[in-house]
């Protein structure tokens, strides 16, 4: 069945494998991002279909659909600048009171819009490519957002892409803030999800009496990877862990099946 | 030993295999909940027909290529190819290879325990990969659909073959040296 030839040579194949499996994460993230060169062309290939795709249906929208868009936007324009001016006023006097009371000052976030351009293959991750890569200066563990809340943290990166590890997988645990009841506890992947990807499982909570459903979820900023405030749910319901600690599933904000167009802060 | 030609189309069909898997399988994926990974049926395919060291081979390159556009640990899937891949060679002297029940069963066994090998291997490394009743789930759908488009794979992989390697000779059972000479 097996000549002895080839079983040797496929003992050699499993064992170099095998070391494969054990080397230093660097190493291993290194030669990752050598090998995933051999898919830069189907990057390309992605995000150029995504911009065909785009401006063939800009093309195709009738003129009066493209003129009422228009005016939405104009007047959401208009209503965003005043806020916009409101925020101004607040972050001013922010900075002075953190002058005053001897606080370092917050500096405002430098954004990236990036496209998904592929999604993750296995089915134990959760996770995409973007069109970011160190060209754009991105770097690992740098957090993503979307409109609607937080999204994840960046992986490894390559020249012209990058791997986003989103909310729910085991690599990206996140400290939270449940601001109404005064709780902290850790974002983790949903034991029973199903299908829609948009609960996780909430740790290591304690106020037993405060926490309630429909509490929104943040960034505490502990931990240092992930700003304090960005927005990531709002609470579903509440049980047991075990005697110590109570357990929360949480509803996404964002939809992570559905991202298109992500933000990358930079800073 | 290795045929040069069918390594290079089988690596050729591994890498477009895993493309898809990234853009249009992983679209498919969010959009219906099946996983739909074709990657066992390349296995299947060449644990029947293909050398060993052509199935081990490629096996291990698909891996590296799917395990570097992948949050998985590198290498964790080439050994599972290369192990689900060797349980199908092992029986396949034993099995009537060109039946579509064969093949059907094969697609299953290999869809079924490609993942589980993986899950195994991350474990034992120290991964926590997920492991929930949706990752189960999709692992019975897709062994089960795998399991269908295993015959029209082969057909498309022969086609494939057929039209990059040489023809096969027919032979002919009529041999001059053995023709009876009449009339002299």
């Amino acid at each position: 069945m097996f000549k002895r030839n080839n079983l040797i040579l496929i003992v050699i194949i499993i064992l170099v494998f095998g070391c494969l499996l054990l080397m230093p994460e660097g190493v291993s993230s290194r030669l990752k991002v050598i090998i995933g060169s051999v898919f830069l062309p189907i990057f390309g290939i992605s995000s150029s279909v995504h911009k065909v795709t785009d401006s063939t249906i800009n093309i195709t929208t009738p003129r009066s659909e493209l003129l009422s868009r228009i005016q939405k936007l104009e007047d959401e324009n208009r209503r965003l600048k005043i806020d916009l001016m409101q925020m101004k006023s607040v972050w001013e006097e922010n900075r002075l009171l953190r002058t005053n009371i001897g606080w370092a000052a917050q500096a405002p976030w430098r954004l990236k819009l990036a496209r998904v351009i592929a999604r993750e293959p296995s089915l134990w991750w959760k996770g995409f490519h973007i069109d970011l890569g160190s060209k754009d200066g991105i770097r690992p563990n740098l957090p993503v957002i979307s409109p609607d809340g937080l999204v994840g943290r960046i992986g490894e990166v390559n020249f012209a892409s990058s791997m986003v590890i989103l909310l729910g997988d085991p690599k990206c645990r996140v400290s939270v803030v449940i601001p109404e009841a005064n709780d902290f506890g850790i974002i983790a992947p949903s034991q029973a999800e199903f299908f829609s990807g948009r609960y996780l499982d909430l740790e290591y909570l304690t106020k037993r009496n405060e926490l309630k459903p429909g509490q929104a979820v943040f960034t505490s900023g502990l931990g240092g990877l992930f700003p304090r405030g960005i927005p990531i749910g709002r609470i579903v319901d509440v049980r047991n862990a075990d005697g110590l600690y109570l357990k929360a599933r949480i509803e996404v904000s964002a939809n992570l099946n559905a991202l298109e167009l992500v933000w990358v802060i930079l800073q | 030993m290795t045929n040069l030609p069918q390594l290079f189309y089988l690596l050729l069909i591994g890498y477009v295999i895993v493309a898809m898997n990234i853009t249009f399988g992983a679209w498919l994926r969010l959009v219906t909940g099946i996983y739909i990974d074709l990657i066992p049926l390349l296995i299947v395919y060449m644990a029947l027909t293909s050398e060993i060291t052509t199935m081990a081979l490629v096996g291990a390159i698909i891996g590296l290529f799917f395990d570097s556009v992948s949050a998985n640990v590198l290498g964790v899937s080439s050994i599972s190819f290369i192990v689900a891949g060797l349980i199908i060679y092992s029986y396949r002297h034993l099995v009537l290879r060109k039946l579509w029940q064969i093949q059907y069963l094969s697609g299953l066994l290999c869809s079924v325990s490609i993942p589980l090998i993986t899950f195994i291997l991350l474990k034992f490394i120290g991964a926590e990969p997920i492991m929930n009743f949706q990752a189960v789930f999709n692992i019975l759908i897709s062994g089960f659909f795998n399991a269908f488009l295993t015959p029209l794979i082969f057909g498309i992989i022969d086609w494939i073959e057929n039209t990059f390697n040489y023809r096969q000779v027919k032979m002919s059972s009529f041999r001059p040296d053995r023709e009876i000479k009449r009339g002299h």
